[in-house]
Formats: structure tokens, C-alpha cells, sequence
């Protein structure tokens, strides 16, 4: 037990006493400690522990019955579709330059300079696209001009459009000369424009057409003087456009799917022997993407890294290609996904038509998914007229549904706990703990206490066995059945906690028999509560 | 300045001054001292005293050390329900000015005097004392009355009055320099432990005061304020009035306020088995007491006495000496105390004393007085002898005054 410097004197209680004790005595000077020992009775610890306890709250869900269920939803779509629409930056350079005519040649305002039609080609690779919407983006533009005079200079793009007007970019140049060029930029945000990638026909892909003219500024009246070599230099640069949906031929493309769902961060599951009622696992595809897709799982494994062990998941329908078809679009604005309708592939695994019990009585720590998808198994079967929301596109999820019905074998939970003090511990009694198990499975406790390196220097219980509740005929309820503990405390074992020692706990349940299964209703706890007698020191310095 | 720090260890070294006339002076007809000019007194005294603590268990609770248990139930089996201990010490230096008058009358004198003095006095219930130093256990399924009360105060006296040069009679008005205050009064107190063990509840109502804590030394001045001396010789009586008076403290002092109750039925611990190091942390006292605390310019009395002495003769050469002195606190009971003085020769004055009272019970003392023909005087003594020999006993007490004359001056009517 702990002395009066320690557990005692940290109860508010006692603190009280103390206090008053300890002004009566703080301005006195000791050569050594004033010390006397009181025999105290106290409370040290209380807690409930809980399905919920051992298990994130979000992964539990307890059915109209109160029956909990472990719920597991991984999102399995680690290849992303907007990579298939992506455009490049691109940049499209102009320079034109007087051809040796001579110097110093006068043109009048109006006099047309450079006329330009053009189709440029983006960059995309093994896409056929048609039209895209942008979600974000710029396009730069750069007037450089050598001449010395007023220029105009039209860049036309009619089918960048925002709310369906194009874009022009009119600048209206300052006289410049061969050495010190007349210099004008901008930049334009693609936030929602469209871009029609037909080109000057219509008819083509990947394309975007502009028109150029350079002339004389109409609107100033003095004549531009031109000499050989002048040069006018254009650059427009289309920068980080993302595309919000696309339009065309997508093309066909196989993505590897090499999954690990890692359970590590949210549940780990114990050691020991599981025997799992029943237990159903969903896989579910969701399309709405306007191209067809293939998905071939390769395997599914769960792996008991603990053990070493694995399992594969054996079912016959996962084990065959999945065909996604595509999803149909109704709209003609495309301003979002909503006027998608997706298509729909479902997979549902049980017991009946798997080894899914199997997979996961394993103790899984995680779950590796390997496969296939195939984007266009059967190529452009809609003469270019696939379509994509980059904002919603492919999904495909993995629901694990584990009703807890469960028979344990030597299941063991384990756990470390460090106790912190302001103050020295001492202590030489005994611990009383009470164990109220509402729980339909009996438990095995040890309880000792590690140094860092995990080596054990103190027992405090061991194998001290809680018994079961008593179910009885009612389904959820339970008779609860009440063990004491005595711990023996020595100040031997209290002085380790100075020195980062931790207390190490470890509970191994059983249920009754491992062939008949347990069910766990949320309402089942298993309360403790600790208390403390014992002949304890006081001290004041 | 040596010389006034040499006098300030003098002062600081002696403690609680008797502020009565030795009756010496009062008893012995040989009246030449005044004729000095100067007179300069010196008190120190120093009290502990109990009804039921012994010396041994103080000192250990003051200067460390371990209680046994069987020391610890020795003392519980004679606590009563309310019990209490003082303690107080006092050094002084005083100057009388035989040469001088005061509004024209020759047997006025002025004089001059500086203190220190230091008070403490504690209250607490036969409960509270088994609670803390034999522990809750003999509390199981019962409720422990934990009221108490504990108040230390420091502050030092600079004063200036006038005395009868005839009788020694004066009175002194005194600038009061605060030094440290604490109180702690726990007007109602429960503590409560389950038949099990397993709940504990507090619940407690009271108030603690302190002075400022951020400068702390000896006449480090913390508050000041006003005092009031006096003793008056009529003839073989003499009525006193000591620190009538009070204190105002700085801003600084602090007076917190708590009345709550609370139960304790172990930590909390519900993260068990997330299957990560959990910390379990001790809470801290802090976290857990509910109190207000007020700041401000808090004005406290000083640990007043009032006291009165009839002397008297038994036969020719001895004297008997009775006496009542009244600390209106919450933990002195009335003083009253007998004395039977020998004077085996005009030089040297034996007495023998009993007593009880105060903060102690029955007791017996003694002391000495010594003066030569003129110009020297000293008086040595204590009101518990006992504790003197022994730690058994309930409290301990010694006293010293020493006066020496200079000059001469006119002999007063």
C-alpha cells in the first residue's frame, strides 16, 4: 500500500489534513524528516471496461437487439481515374519577323501585319479528348514587340469559352525597337471555362484552334515604322489546368490494384483462437465513369503478422472478372455528377459461399488485395463519347460485417500502463481489487511490473482467473459474477516507478466452450474498483 | 552599525518579554534606581504550551524526527474533543529617560521601545488529530470531525510612551511593522470513510489567509499598523494591556475561501486495454480543491493579553503574588496563576510559581531576581519547570529580563 506521501496524501481528503499540517510546519527547518505511520483504508482506482473500450466507436454498431456488430468499410480505389484526363501544361510560342525588306519602312494605321489560323495539339497521351471543363488553372499570355510603333494584336480562341463566350485577348502595344522591346502579360483563371477540343473542324481531338492578327493600331494615327529584322513574339501558356469532366475517347488502360488495408491503427486483434457464428463481407463497385471497366481480384488475403499466418479468401464469384459497365450522363451542361446514373456491381460473401469465417478467425493485423482493373476492355465501342467527373468517378468498397457471436480460446489482450507521480511512491499493504464481469466469458489476469526493456522485476497477480456471467435464458441477459483480488504492494515494487517502470497487464478470455458461440451485447461491461489498506508512512521534509 | 546589529540578535535571540514590572521593583523599598538617568531594559521570552501535546511530539513535529505509534496513542487517549497549543516569542529592548520631564511634571518620563514578536496557536479536534497521525482505518463507516483552526503571525513593534518614574506604571503607543500572517480555519470539517474502504468524501467549509508571499524575512514589512501597551502599578496591583492593536497588509494578501464537499472513490481509469501505453497520471491537490481567493488591503488583530496581579507581603520578608491573564483567541482558556516569593536579602528575590491556563494545563515555575544596590538588574525564570528537565512535559517557557541604570538624575516627588 502507499504511504501517506503518496496515495494517501493525494486523495483530496487526506490532502486536506495534510495541509493543514503542513502550514503548521512549513517554516520549520529539519535536520531530517518529521515521519510517523497511519493505517489508511482508500480507494486507488475504479473503471468499467466495455466492448467499446477495446474497439473504436466507429467501428461498432450494436442491432435492434443490442447485439454488437465489428463494421469495417475500406475504401479499396487505388488508381485514380483523373489521371486518364490529365492535361499538360502547354505552351504555345508565336515569333514573327520582318523579312528583309529594307528599314524604316512607314505603314499606316490599319495595316494589317501577321494573320495566323491554327489547331494546336495537346500533349495528352493515349486519350482522344473532345471537350473538357476546367476546375482550376491559368492561361498566361506574353506580348513581346520589337517595332517601333503601335501594334494590336488579337489572340481568338473560340473554343475556350467561359458561359459560352470565348476568349479574346486584345493588347494594344507600345512603340518598341530593336533593342528595348514593348513587353505586355495577363493571366486568365480557367475556373470554369470550357475548352472544345475539336479543333478548326470540329471533328478532330485533342486539338484547340485560335486565330492571330497583328496589324497597325487603328485607333492611334500615326504610322508604324518597320524594319528588317523587327520581331513580334507571342507566347500563351495553359498552366496547371485541372479538369472538373471530360469528354472523348479515353482509351484502354490497366491499372494494377495492390491494396493493404493495415488494422493496426484502429483494432488489434488479440492473440489466441477466435470461432467466428456468422460473418458477411460485401464488395461493392460503384461507376460513374462513362467508359466500361474490368476488375480482376487476384487475391485476397488476411495475414496474422503476429503468427505469420494467412489466409486466402476463397470465394468463386470475387475470383471471376468483375465487368463494370458504363455510366450514363443526361446532361448537357455537365456543371457536376448529379445527372449521372452509376452503375452498380455488388459481390456478397458469406459463410455459405466462402471461407470468410476462416479469413478471419486468422487474427488478421491486416488484409492484402491484389488485382486488376482494365479501363475499355472492349475499346472505343462509343466512337469517343466516354465521360468522367473527376470529382466522383470509380469506387470500389470493401464491407466487413461481423456479428459478435463469438467463441474464445485463450483469446489474450494486452495492455501497458504507466503511472505517473509529482511524488515519491512508497508503500508496503495490500490491494484489494473487485472484478464485477458482466461479460459471458471468464478471464485469466496477470499483472506485473516491466522495466523499459520489458523484463518483469515484480509479480502482482498472477493468473488470477475472474469468472464468467452466467447467461441465462433470456438472450442479452446475464447474471454477473463478482472476484476479489489481493495484490501485495512492497516498497521494493514502488521504488521501480521512480525509475520508468511500467505495470503490464494481460487478460486471456475464454468462453464457456469454443464451439458454442457467446453473443456480446452492447450493455455488457466488467467493472474494478481498487482499494487500498495498509500501514503507511507519512513524511514531511 | 555593528552595534545595532549585534542589539537586533539580541532582540531576535531572546523572545517573549514579560511586559509586566517585575515585582522587585514594586516590592523593594530601596527606591534609588530612581535617580539614574537612563534606564535600558532588555526582555526575551519564549512560550510553548498544551494541554495534551507533549514537548517530544512537538519538537519531532517542528525539528523532525519519527513518532511511534505508541508516543501517538498515548496522546490520543488524552485528547478531548477540542485541544490546543500555543506558542508565541518575544525579544525587546526598551529605553526609560529618568533625566527628562513630561507637561511639567518631573515624574513623567518618556520612553522608547522596539519588539519582535512572533504568535502561533492551534486548535483541532480529538478526530483530526487520529485522522492525521494514525490514519483512517479507525474511521471505517464513520465520519471524522476535522474542524480546526491554526494561526501563526510575525510583526515587530516600534514604540514611544511615558511612565511614572514612581511606580513604573506606562503606556505605550507602538507602530506596528507586519511581518507574516497565516490563518487556516476549517469551520466545519467531515471526512468520511465507507465500511469498505472504498469511498471517501470530504466535506469542508473554512477560509485561509496569508500574507504576501512573493518577500518573506525577518521585519520584511508586509503590512503595518497600530498598537497599544499598558500597565498600571496601582500600589501592590497591576493591570496590562498587551498588542491592542492590529495589522493592515499589503495588497498582497490573500484570503481563500472554500465550502464544498467532494467524494473520492479512486482515479478514473477507463482506457484500459486500447492496446497502447496508457499514463495513469496522480491527480494534483489543485485540480481538486474548490476555493475563491480575494486580494486585498485585509486588516487582522494582534494576539492581545489582558492581565492583572495582586502582590501582596506574607510575613516580613516574603510575598505572595496572584494573577489572571485573558487572550481573547479561540484557543487560550483564561491564565491564572499564585506565586510565593523568598527574599533571603535585599539583593536576591526567590519565587515559586504555579499555573494554569492558557494553552496549557497545570503547571509549576520558578525565578530569580537579582539586582545590585543601584545600577543593575536581572530577573531569570520560567513558568514550566518541568519542561525545562523533561520532553514528557505538556509545554516549556523561559524568561529573562535585564536592566542596567546609567547616570543620575533628580529624585522625583
Amino acid at each position: 500500500m502507499l504511504r501517506g506521501e503518496s496515495i494517501f496524501a493525494h486523495t483530496v481528503k487526506s490532502k486536506i489534513i495534510l495541509l493543514l499540517t503542513s502550514i503548521a510546519l512549513a517554516s520549520c527547518k529539519r535536520d531530517q524528516p518529521t515521519t510517523w505511520s497511519v493505517d489508511v483504508a482508500m480507494p486507488v482506482a475504479h473503471g468499467r471496461i466495455t466492448l467499446s473500450d477495446l474497439v473504436p466507436d466507429s467501428l461498432l454498431s450494436a442491432d435492434e437487439n443490442g447485439l454488437w456488430h465489428l463494421l469495417l468499410e475500406e475504401n479499396l480505389t487505388d488508381f485514380n481515374l483523373d489521371s486518364l484526363v490529365a492535361i499538360p501544361d502547354t505552351l504555345i510560342q508565336k515569333i514573327f519577323e520582318v523579312p528583309p525588306i529594307g528599314n524604316n519602312i512607314s505603314l499606316p494605321p490599319g495595316q494589317q501585319l501577321i494573320s495566323q489560323n491554327e489547331n494546336t495539339t495537346l500533349a495528352v497521351n493515349d486519350v482522344e479528348l473532345k471537350e473538357v471543363i476546367a476546375k482550376s488553372g491559368w492561361l498566361e499570355y506574353n506580348f513581346k514587340s520589337y517595332v517601333n510603333g503601335h501594334l494590336q494584336c488579337i489572340y481568338y480562341l473560340p473554343g475556350v469559352t467561359l458561359n459560352g463566350v470565348p476568349t479574346t485577348i486584345d493588347v494594344h502595344t507600345l512603340p518598341g525597337n530593336q533593342f528595348v522591346p514593348y513587353e505586355e502579360s495577363g493571366v486568365i483563371d480557367l475556373t470554369g471555362y470550357h475548352i472544345d477540343l475539336t479543333g478548326e473542324t470540329g471533328t478532330q481531338s485533342n486539338k484547340i484552334y485560335s486565330e492571330l492578327e497583328v496589324k497597325v493600331d487603328p485607333d492611334v494615327p500615326q504610322p508604324a515604322i518597320v524594319s528588317s529584322g523587327d520581331e513580334v513574339i507571342i507566347e500563351i501558356h495553359f498552366v496547371d489546368p485541372k479538369v472538373a469532366y471530360a469528354r472523348g475517347y479515353f482509351g484502354q488502360h490497366e491499372y494494377e490494384l495492390n491494396e493493404v488495408v493495415d488494422f493496426a491503427g484502429d483494432i488489434s486483434f488479440p492473440e489466441g483462437a477466435l470461432n467466428l457464428d456468422q460473418v458477411s463481407l460485401d464488395f461493392a463497385v460503384q461507376n460513374y465513369v462513362g467508359s466500361d471497366a474490368q476488375i480482376d481480384f487476384g487475391l485476397i488475403r488476411s495475414v496474422n503478422n503476429s503468427t505469420g499466418d494467412y489466409v486466402l479468401l476463397n470465394n468463386i464469384e470475387l475470383l471471376q472478372s468483375i465487368n463494370v459497365t458504363r455510366a450514363s450522363d443526361n446532361s448537357i451542361s455537365h456543371a457536376d455528377a448529379s445527372s449521372v446514373e452509376p452503375t452498380f456491381n455488388e459481390i456478397e460473401i458469406d459463410n455459405s459461399n466462402s471461407n470468410i469465417d476462416f479469413f478471419l478467425e486468422n487474427l488478421p493485423d491486416e488484409l492484402v488485395i491484389t488485382g486488376d482493373v482494365i479501363v475499355n476492355p472492349l475499346g472505343d465501342v462509343t466512337d469517343g463519347n466516354d465521360f468522367i467527373y473527376t470529382a466522383q468517378a470509380l469506387s470500389a468498397v470493401m464491407r466487413l460485417d461481423i456479428p459478435l457471436c463469438v467463441g474464445l480460446e485463450e483469446m489474450t489482450l494486452r495492455d501497458t500502463l504507466e503511472i505517473t507521480s509529482d511524488v515519491e511512491l512508497t508503500a508496503d499493504g495490500k490491494l484489494f481489487i473487485t472484478v464485477t464481469n458482466g461479460f459471458p466469458f471468464s478471464a485469466r489476469l496477470d499483472a506485473s511490473v516491466i522495466d523499459l526493456a520489458g523484463n518483469q522485476t515484480h509479480v502482482l497477480i498472477d493468473e488470477q482467473t475472474i469468472a464468467a456471467a452466467v447467461e441465462t435464458a433470456v438472450a442479452g441477459e446475464v447474471i454477473e459474477q463478482t472476484t476479489p483480488i489481493e495484490v501485495e504492494v512492497s516498497q521494493d515494487m514502488l521504488d521501480d516507478f521512480d525509475t520508468q517502470h511500467r505495470i503490464a497487464l494481460k487478460v486471456v478470455l475464454n468462453t464457456n466452450s469454443f464451439e458454442e458461440f457467446a453473443k456480446l451485447y452492447e450493455h455488457y461491461f466488467m467493472d474494478f474498483s481498487v482499494r487500498a489498506e495498509a500501514e503507511t508512512k507519512v513524511s514531511i521534509d | 552599525m555593528k552595534k545595532l546589529s549585534a542589539l537586533a540578535l539580541l532582540v531576535f535571540i531572546f523572545a517573549k518579554a514579560n511586559s509586566q514590572t517585575p515585582s522587585l521593583w514594586l516590592l523593594d523599598p530601596d527606591t534609588g534606581w530612581q535617580a539614574s538617568s537612563i534606564m535600558i531594559r532588555m526582555d526575551a521570552s519564549v512560550m510553548l504550551q498544551s494541554r495534551h501535546l507533549d514537548l517530544a511530539f512537538l519538537d519531532k513535529l517542528a525539528f523532525g524526527g519519527n513518532i511511534s505509534a505508541t508516543h501517538i496513542d498515548n496522546i490520543s487517549q488524552r485528547l478531548d474533543f477540542r485541544n490546543g497549543a500555543g506558542a508565541s516569542a518575544v525579544g525587546g529592548l526598551s529605553i526609560y529617560s529618568f533625566a527628562d520631564s513630561l507637561f511639567g511634571k518631573s515624574h513623567i518620563g518618556m520612553h522608547f521601545k522596539a519588539s519582535s514578536n512572533y504568535d502561533a496557536q492551534l486548535l483541532f479536534t480529538h478526530n483530526a488529530f487520529d485522522l492525521i497521525f494514525q490514519g483512517n482505518e479507525m474511521f471505517r463507516g464513520r465520519t471524522a470531525a476535522v474542524g480546526s483552526f491554526f494561526q501563526t503571525q510575525a510583526f515587530q513593534k516600534f514604540g514611544v510612551g511615558m511612565f511614572d518614574k514612581r511606580t513604573m506604571s506606562e503606556v505605550t503607543l507602538s507602530y506596528v511593522n507586519g511581518q507574516s500572517f497565516d490563518r487556516l480555519l476549517i469551520n466545519d470539517g467531515e471526512f468520511y470513510t465507507s465500511p469498505l474502504g472504498d469511498t471517501l468524501s470530504l466535506l469542508y467549509q473554512g477560509e485561509y489567509w496569508r500574507s504576501d508571499t512573493s518577500q518573506a524575512g525577518f521585519a520584511v514589512g508586509d503590512g503595518q499598523g497600530a498598537a497599544l501597551d499598558f500597565s498600571v502599578n496601582l500600589g501592590m496591583i497591576t493591570l496590562g494591556v498587551r498588542n491592542a492593536g492590529f495589522i493592515q497588509w499589503n495588497p498582497n494578501f490573500e484570503r481563500f475561501q472554500f465550502d464544498s464537499s467532494t467524494v473520492w472513490t479512486g482515479f478514473e481509469v477507463d482506457d484500459l486495454f486500447e492496446l497502447t501505453t496508457d499514463t495513469l497520471g496522480l491527480p494534483q491537490l489543485e485540480d481538486t480543491i474548490e476555493y475563491t481567493v480575494k486580494r486585498g488591503n485585509f486588516i487582522t488583530g494582534l494576539p492581545a493579553a489582558y492581565n492583572v496581579r495582586v502582590l501582596g507581603k506574607i510575613g516580613r520578608r516574603n510575598f505572595g503574588e496572584f494573577g489572571m491573564e485573558i487572550q481573547p483567541n479561540l484557543v487560550a482558556l483564561p491564565m491564572v496563576y499564585g506565586a510565593f516569593t523568598v527574599v533571603p536579602s535585599p539583593h536576591h528575590y526567590f519565587t515559586f510559581r504555579i499555573a494554569t491556563g492558557g494553552y496549557g494545563g497545570f503547571r509549576i515555575g520558578w525565578d530569580y531576581q537579582f539586582k545590585t544596590n543601584r545600577n543593575f538588574y536581572m530577573r531569570i525564570g520560567t513558568e514550566n519547570f518541568p519542561g525545562i528537565l523533561s520532553k514528557h512535559s505538556r509545554g516549556a517557557s523561559g524568561f529573562v529580563t535585564i536592566i542596567q541604570h546609567f547616570g543620575n538624575s533628580t529624585k522625583h516627588d
